[in-house]
């Protein structure tokens, strides 16, 4: 009777890690899931960051601004003559 | 009879036994064999099945200019590729295939069968994201998409020479792409998967190699001054009708390069190749024989030698001197000239004078210390040193061509350094590409005898000097201007020119030195004068205006508070 506890015991402890295993079986599953999705996202949002760069350089292209600042809101680079200098 | 009927059957029993003692050793058997015995082979060829080894992408650095404005990015892009054995397997949706990616059906079956015994071909590189959105939805087997980086460059053809280019790889091909390749490049990772039969990726085992991106670099580059000297210098090139133009802007303290223009350029994002004279970055790979505008060297080296002062004159011998069986002109007869007056009026025959009565070796001296005939060591692929000769090889004409800037070539950039250590009071910087603060320069000129040359040129652009087109309202201006012919077949022509204006702004507080050169002017003027000093006022201007840089003409200061009541 005496000889069977340390049996058992290990028996059990068996169990356990069997159990142990496929628990962490599991978890890395649904991890490697989760990184997945992750470089999914990364991926997206780089190219989502690389089409917003290439529309900011069409938008604020100098030569547009200078057309839009030029032609919409007619600004003029001021005639020296009607420049005063402030010394400070 | 029960016992002997007993005994007969016995044998059955052991006989069953026995077949199952033989299926159980069997088995066991086979086990062992597969378990130990073909184990390695086993292994190695689930593997293969399972087991790949998938690219981490890494982008290539980016290149910013110095306020941090993107010059060329990186950006993802999807390129479509295929295992040609599974590929072959599904034939009947080839048509789909190629109608999404955009091939003919005999490129692509080309494409597949010539390279049948590889695992990986491209079909297409750089899709947009809807084909490749697309290409995915079809999910045909062996048809996979891998991410790429194309480069691509904001601001365009506006630095299109400077900046130079990448490879489809995107390996730096020509320019500042190819000069700081080995610091830009990105080194994609590896890591080791498993996969289903499907190709799906189920399980991630090992990064084999991090991915390393690329450094990003902050040029001295300022885009809106590039912009500027771009346009202007465009605008110049097209009612000229030259053959090409280059503006080049230096930092007179730090030594970096502000702006370096060309026209005409290219789109450097479009697909068609554009011819190679407009991709050479002209300031840096051709050189030019500089002509007037080396003529404040000469007047600087004649103040250093002692041998001439401010008020030595000199007489112009009525606009024409003969030496060695060459003709030196002047486009008048000036009369007599003092040391400015030779530079205002830029005369050939009192600067070949000049340059005569020098020691060969103090000529040359200046010249090789301002960095003429040697490499600028910047890195730039395909630099031009340019020619210098020494002394020693020396015929007097040769040493008179020099003194108003004949008998040597240097490239724009080169022009453009020489007046940066002018305005630097004699202190030459390194050059550089890249945004930094200042370092020790070297000082290779007296600081005296810089100012009084830069003092000189300021009344070059006084109302009756040749660089009068260069004067910029509020700030003091020197400037030289340069008219020169070009060789053509072997002798010098009078058609072909190259029109050129250096200078230094502003004079009293040297902030920036400006090269404008257009080459080949055909449209009737052609004059340094009248072609590249308007360009240089413009760029000029511009950068005065970006740099904060603060009017320092005080006789237009006090006409300006007078005048302006408010």
């Amino acid at each position: 009777m005496r000889s069977m506890i340390p049996w058992s015991l290990l028996l059990l402890a068996n169990l356990a890690v069997a159990i142990g295993v496929v628990y962490v079986k599991h978890s890395n599953q649904m991890m490697f899931k989760q990184i997945q999705e992750q470089r999914e996202t990364y991926h997206r949002l780089q190219t989502d960051w690389g089409r917003l760069l290439l529309e900011q350089g069409t938008l604020a292209a100098y030569a547009r601004v200078e057309q839009e600042a030029v032609r919409r809101l007619r600004m003029h680079r001021p005639d020296p003559s009607k420049v005063n200098l402030l010394s400070p | 009879m029960k016992v002997a009927r007993r005994v007969s059957y016995d044998w059955r029993r052991r006989l069953v036994l026995g077949l199952f003692l033989l299926v159980g050793i069997g088995l066991v058997g086979r086990a062992v064999q597969l378990q130990y015995a073909e184990q390695e082979f086993l292994t190695a060829q689930g593997e293969s099945r399972q087991l790949r080894t998938v690219p981490i992408p890494a982008s290539r650095g980016m290149l910013l200019d110095r306020h941090g404005e993107p010059l060329a990015i990186s950006t993802p892009v999807q390129s479509a590729w295929a295992e040609p054995k599974r590929l072959l397997e599904a034939q009947d949706r080839w048509p789909e295939l190629a109608r999404e990616l955009d091939l003919s059906r005999l490129k692509l079956k080309r494409q597949v069968l010539e390279r049948q015994d590889r695992k990986f071909v491209y079909l297409r590189r750089q899709i947009t994201p809807d084909q490749a959105a697309k290409v995915r939805a079809l999910q045909i087997p062996g048809v996979g998409l891998v991410t790429e980086y194309r480069r691509y460059y904001p601001a365009g053809a506006v630095a299109a020479q400077l900046i130079g280019g990448t490879d489809i790889d995107d390996n730096g091909q020509e320019g500042l792409e190819l000069a700081f390749d080995s610091r830009l490049r990105a080194q994609p990772g590896a890591r080791r998967v498993r996969q289903d039969r499907h190709g799906r990726i189920i399980g991630d085992l090992a990064q084999v190699r991090p991915p390393k991106h690329g450094e990003n670099l902050r040029l001295g580059i300022d885009l809106r001054l590039q912009y500027h000297a771009y346009r202007a210098l465009e605008a110049a090139v097209l009612e000229h009708r030259a053959q090409s133009g280059t503006v080049v802007v230096l930092d007179v303290v730090t030594g970096e390069v502000l702006a370096m223009a060309q026209a005409p350029s290219f789109n450097p994002n479009g697909r068609r190749t554009a011819p190679p004279d407009r991709r050479r970055n002209r300031a840096v790979t051709d050189p030019y024989e500089p002509g007037s505008v080396m003529k404040p060297f000469t007047i600087l080296t004649a103040l250093m030698t002692g041998v001439y002062d401010e008020n030595s004159r000199f007489d112009t011998n009525q606009g024409q001197w003969r030496i060695g069986g060459r003709l030196i002109q002047d486009i008048r007869d000036f009369g007599e000239l003092d040391l400015g007056g030779v530079l205002v009026k830029s005369s050939n025959v009192a600067a070949a004078r000049i340059a005569l009565d020098l020691p060969g070796e103090a000529l040359w001296e200046t010249l090789d210390r301002l960095g003429f005939g040697q490499s600028l060591r910047v890195g730039y692929p395909g630099e031009t040193v340019g020619v210098l000769r020494e002394p020693q090889h020396w015929v007097p004409v040769d040493q008179a061509a020099l003194g108003y800037g004949y008998g040597l070539s240097a490239t724009p950039l080169h022009i453009a350094q020489a007046y940066m250590v002018l305005g630097n009071r004699g202190v030459r910087q390194p050059i550089s590409f890249l945004a930094r603060p200042p370092s020790d320069g070297e000082r290779v000129l007296p600081h005296e005898f810089c100012d009084a040359v830069l003092r000189m040129m300021e009344k070059i652009t006084q109302p009756t000097g040749t660089a009068r087109r260069a004067r910029i309202p509020g700030y003091t201006v020197a400037a030289k201007t340069g008219t020169v012919q070009k060789i053509v077949d072997g002798a010098y022509s009078k058609k072909h020119h190259v029109a050129l204006t250096a200078g230094i702004v502003p004079a009293r507080h040297p902030r920036l030195a400006i090269l404008v050169l257009v080459d080949s002017p055909s449209a009737g003027r052609y004059y340094g004068g009248q072609v590249a000093a308007p360009v240089f006022r413009e760029v000029a201007h511009e950068a005065l205006r970006l740099m904060n840089i603060s009017p320092d003409d005080r006789e237009w200061m006090t006409r300006a508070s007078a005048g302006g009541a408010g």
